[in-house]
């Protein structure tokens, strides 16, 4: 009996040691991100009026109905709204002379996706731009602007 | 409490004692082992200088277009004081071992938080204990636009 009760106390004198001495001191840590709106985007195909003809083409001929419209795939943070634009019209050269034409496209607003989406850049051109143009070959850059 | 403890204790000691006793129409003897296990607590009291909460930010924002590991650091003092003899280290660790995630709504990046579990320290001597979180590239690379944030808890003790 002598034993169980010597170990007893030792037992109850170490609780009450951890609870008056032994102390926990916390605080608060906040971790904290932005994820920003972004965007890339890249030309999937260039625009093409193929060959023009100031004599059999119809008074406005749009790329789509020659060779090909462009196309470019813009890719933006899932969720980021955007929107494209161009100048209202364009120049293709060839040397001096010049042939203006007008972007077409839709520039309503785009819920962005990480996937990429696709957008369609056709091109329209008046036979007047290029009725007394030169022959040959005419190319030129096209701006087109993703704003979010 | 205690009392009920003890009186436990007294009845499972006589009851071994009567299992054990010897009896004196068979002679014999048995041993057996017993394990003992203590658990050494620290005296003292850690607190941290500079008041909390702390945080850590991400800067600049996230981007999901250059997708990099990230991460960034707070650092706190932590002081201590009465530290009884064998206590040389401050314990630093956080409540809970969960995965841990930055949220905005229903959206997550997981992030991990690297601390020293251990900060050697003396009395009253302020040591500088540092916190690393870290969000690797493709945790974000699919993660909307927007505000996240988490808060833990932080413990220290002697």
């Amino acid at each position: 009996m002598k034993k169980f009760f010597a170990i007893t106390a030792t037992v109850a004198i170490v609780a009450m040691a951890g609870s008056a001495f032994a102390a926990t001191t916390s605080t608060d840590l906040t971790v904290s991100a932005s994820v920003s709106a972004a965007c890339v985007a890249s030309t999937t195909t260039h625009i093409d009026f193929g060959a023009l003809d100031p004599i059999n083409d119809g008074v406005t001929t749009l790329a789509s109905s020659k060779t090909s419209p462009g196309a470019i795939n813009v890719k933006c943070t899932q969720g980021t709204s955007y929107t494209l634009s161009t100048p209202a019209t364009a120049t293709i050269a060839n040397g001096a002379a010049t042939i203006t034409y007008t972007p077409v496209y839709s520039a309503a607003a785009n819920s962005g996706l990480v996937a990429g989406a696709n957008h369609t850049i056709d091109a329209s051109v008046d036979k007047t731009a290029y009725a007394t143009a030169p022959a040959g070959a005419y190319s030129g850059t096209l701006t087109v602007t993703v704003t979010y | 409490m205690r009392s009920k403890a003890l009186t436990t204790a007294l009845a499972l000691t006589i009851v071994a004692r009567l299992l054990l006793s010897p009896g004196s129409a068979q002679g014999g003897s048995t041993t057996d082992q017993l394990q003992a296990a203590a658990i050494i607590l620290g005296k003292g009291k850690c607190s941290f200088v500079t008041p909390g909460p702390y945080a850590i930010n991400f800067a600049p924002a996230l981007n999901p277009f250059s997708a990099i590991d990230r991460s960034a650091s707070v650092a706190f003092s932590v002081n201590c004081t009465g530290l009884g003899n064998g206590v040389s280290a401050v314990i630093v660790d956080r409540v809970g071992a969960n995965q841990l995630y930055l949220s905005k709504g229903s959206d997550t990046i997981p992030y991990s938080l690297n601390l020293p579990t251990s900060a050697p320290v003396t009395n009253n001597n302020p040591v500088t204990v540092s916190l690393t979180a870290t969000i690797i590239g493709n945790a974000y690379q699919n993660a909307p636009t927007g505000n996240y944030s988490d808060t833990i808890t932080i413990n220290v003790m002697p």
